[in-house]
């Protein structure tokens, strides 16, 4: 606790409500930033957090509340905070909650409610947002007793971080927050509750063990749940011993360094050729905290035909539920890697990296940045070769520039690459930024984004201006919605409809913010403009890059169709 | 195919409709229910009859014990089986 927390909770308690021991909560619980958004029901409790040492960020909408505790999240490992009042203000936070569900993101949303009277009897701003997020969340409440308001927010957070991590959310009736309480704490710890096996059995382990030792194609398929377990140093010594390649999932970028020669980066629909080539001809798949999402798998019964299967998870629904594990492992990643390694030996891979080797060669990630117009692979791998020393983090919003991003955006270590997978949420990016570089204040912290999803949530903007966040927003603008564009293009024979944006100039819009703004419109000002940015230390800087609208992302196989149907590059089309 | 499931679990606000939600995703309706709660306690024994092949019957299982609420959860082919409570009601919960 810091000394300011601890001369918050030394003041004299004036009024022991319940939203009062709420907010001694929140700072015993180590809780350092609240993003949210006041309204009248929530008051008691932003009355109560008033000279508290938790940072209140205000954002400008709830959405963008929910994507900032994300963020948080993902880049600290520690549960995100949001809150909003009643109402319209707890109802935009479900696409965020239902976003941290997907992506096992814990965030904890604290939402106001109408004073119990008014309950159930359609009071202004009156939701059932216990009944409408009991489906996107791990666990929510509604709280009705003023003496088990706090008690309830600790169980919430080790609920949100236990297991396989998740948002839940904690609903306070107006008067509720305002009611006395007759004790101020400490509350029961909760960490006794259970948690769920974190080793294996020893009997699965040994099966695995001799499975990965003798496989003679065999692939790591990460997700990301290696990097919620903090097991990416295990991975990384499971793949150094037995020379296993390494596929990541979206979720899973960073996981295992992707300049590491056993990288096959990122496999599914938009990954590499050579990641889903190696995964259709292997003979074991070793999945480490991934779930086999159809942007994986494509068709499942062509998907992988001659492996078996390793699949270790702490969610033994996620075992089994998509394609039939031959070595079930139950339990924590990082517990159970640090089981299995001393049990593996290296298999004979030889004529197996051989073979990679030739797919890497024949079908590498490429682009060819000729003449005026700005490719938007050219302008992300740009970026990064001239911050990869600094160990950014980066968060991108949904879309073409996402693919590109998780194509040409090289991530070497875990929590450096948060974005929006499960769910694909437009909109998650820019407060996402926000969240990250509030957890991590000295990281380099870039949002790429793209002209359709910027503007979901570019109010945020406002947010990182008042904060002075140093973030770098590159918005790369192909006057399209790039991704809806591509599928009409490949799909729906070039009829284009309801993809043409006519857009703001983002850069005025951001200086109209108070942001630092840059305009790129060839390939020769982009490294300037990312030096001017990259130079901005005192509010966000937001670079504005015109990017060719025609370009299509590949590799890329059609929804629900096999790795034969898989498009690896394709001559340009030229829009009609 | 018919499958039974016996669902021990704490007896809060909300649970019925969580059980529920589970089955509804599942598309495995959901043909008959029981519910029996304790007393001022805080054990709720649930018996529900649905329909649900093997697959999505052993899924359902396991995700209504991902649910806080859910303590354990049996299911047998056999509706008979479960006339009588599996567990007793002064067991503490989890």
């Amino acid at each position: 606790m810091t000394a300011q927390a601890r001369a918050h909770q030394a003041q004299p308690k004036a009024r022991a409500t319940a939203a009062r021991a709420l907010a001694d909560e929140l700072v015993a619980l180590g809780v350092t930033h609240i993003f949210g958004h006041p309204g009248g029901a929530a008051l008691p409790l932003y009355d109560a957090l008033h000279g508290s040492p938790i940072r209140h960020l205000l954002m400008r909408h709830e959405q963008g509340a929910a994507h900032a505790a994300q963020g948080f999240a993902r880049a600290t490992g520690r549960p995100g905070v949001c809150l909003a009042t009643s109402g319209p203000g707890a109802t935009n936070l479900v696409t965020g909650l239902t976003d941290a569900m997907l992506d096992s993101t814990p965030v904890v949303a604290l939402t106001a409610q109408v004073a119990t009277s008014l309950l159930g009897r359609d009071g202004f701003q009156e939701a059932d947002i216990v009944g409408m997020t009991q489906g996107i969340t791990k666990h929510n409440w509604l709280v009705l007793e003023p003496d088990d308001v706090a008690a309830t927010v600790r169980y919430a957070f080790r609920i949100a971080a236990m297991g396989r991590p998740g948002p839940v959310l904690v609903d306070v009736p107006r008067d509720v927050l305002q009611g006395q309480v007759a004790s101020e704490g400490p509350y029961d710890d909760p960490a006794n509750i259970a948690d769920g096996p974190r080793r294996a059995d020893a009997v699965s382990l040994r099966r695995a063990a001799f499975a990965i030792s003798n496989a003679r194609r065999p692939v790591l398929y990460v997700g990301g749940g290696v990097i919620s377990s903090g097991a990416s140093a295990e991975v990384r010594r499971l793949a150094h011993k037995t020379r296993i390649p390494v596929t990541t999932t979206l979720m899973g970028k960073g996981a295992f360094p992707e300049t590491d020669p056993l990288s096959l980066g990122m496999l599914g629909m938009h990954g590499t050729a050579y990641a889903n080539w190696a995964m259709h001809e292997s003979d074991l798949i070793i999945a480490l905290g991934a779930r086999f999402d159809d942007r994986i798998t494509g068709k499942l019964a062509t998907f992988a035909p001659h492996a078996k299967i390793v699949h270790l998870d702490i969610d033994p629904v996620e075992i089994g539920k998509i394609r039939r594990a031959d070595y079930p492992l139950h339990g924590d990643a990082k517990t159970v890697l640090k089981q299995l390694l001393p049990l593996v030996g290296a298999p004979h891979t030889n004529g197996w990296h051989d073979r990679i080797a030739e797919w890497k060669q024949k079908a590498p990630l490429a682009y060819e940045q000729t003449g005026d117009v700005i490719l938007p692979q050219f302008a992300i791998e740009t970026l990064w070769k001239m911050t990869r020393g600094r160990r950014p983090i980066v968060t991108t919003d949904v879309g073409q520039h996402q693919m590109w991003a998780a194509q040409f955006w090289k991530c070497d270590e875990p929590n450096a690459f948060i974005t929006s997978g499960g769910l694909g949420t437009m909109g998650f990016g820019l407060p996402a930024a926000i969240g990250a570089q509030c957890g991590m204040p000295d990281r380099l912290v870039i949002n790429l984004n793209g002209d359709g999803s910027f503007q979901q949530t570019m109010q945020a903007m406002a947010t990182a201006v008042e904060e002075n966040l140093p973030i770098k927003v590159i918005v790369l603008d192909n006057q399209n919605l790039g991704m809806v564009r591509q599928w009409q293009d490949l799909f729906y024979e070039r009829r284009f409809f309801a993809v043409e944006l006519k857009n703001p100039d983002f850069a005025k819009l951001a200086e109209a913010f108070g942001a630092a703004a840059f305009r790129v419109n060839r390939p020769e000002e982009l490294v300037p403009a990312y030096e001017a940015a990259l130079a901005v230390n005192d509010r966000p800087a937001l670079v504005h890059v015109r990017t060719d609208g025609d370009e299509n992302c590949y590799p890329m196989w059609p929804a629900g169709q096999s790795i034969d149907s898989m498009v690896v590059s394709c001559p340009r089309k030229k829009k009609s | 195919m018919k499958e039974t499931y016996e669902i021990k679990a704490k007896d809060a606000p909300g649970l019925l409709a969580r059980v529920e939600s589970i089955f509804r995703r599942q598309r495995a309706p959901i043909r008959s229910f029981f519910f029996e709660g304790c007393e001022g306690g805080p054990v709720a024994r649930l018996v529900l009859v649905a329909e649900a092949d093997e697959d999505r019957s052993n899924l359902l299982q396991k995700q209504l014990l991902r649910l806080e609420d859910v303590i354990e959860v049996v299911r047998s082919r056999d509706a008979a089986a479960f006339a009588q409570p599996s567990f007793t009601f002064e067991e503490k919960t989890a």
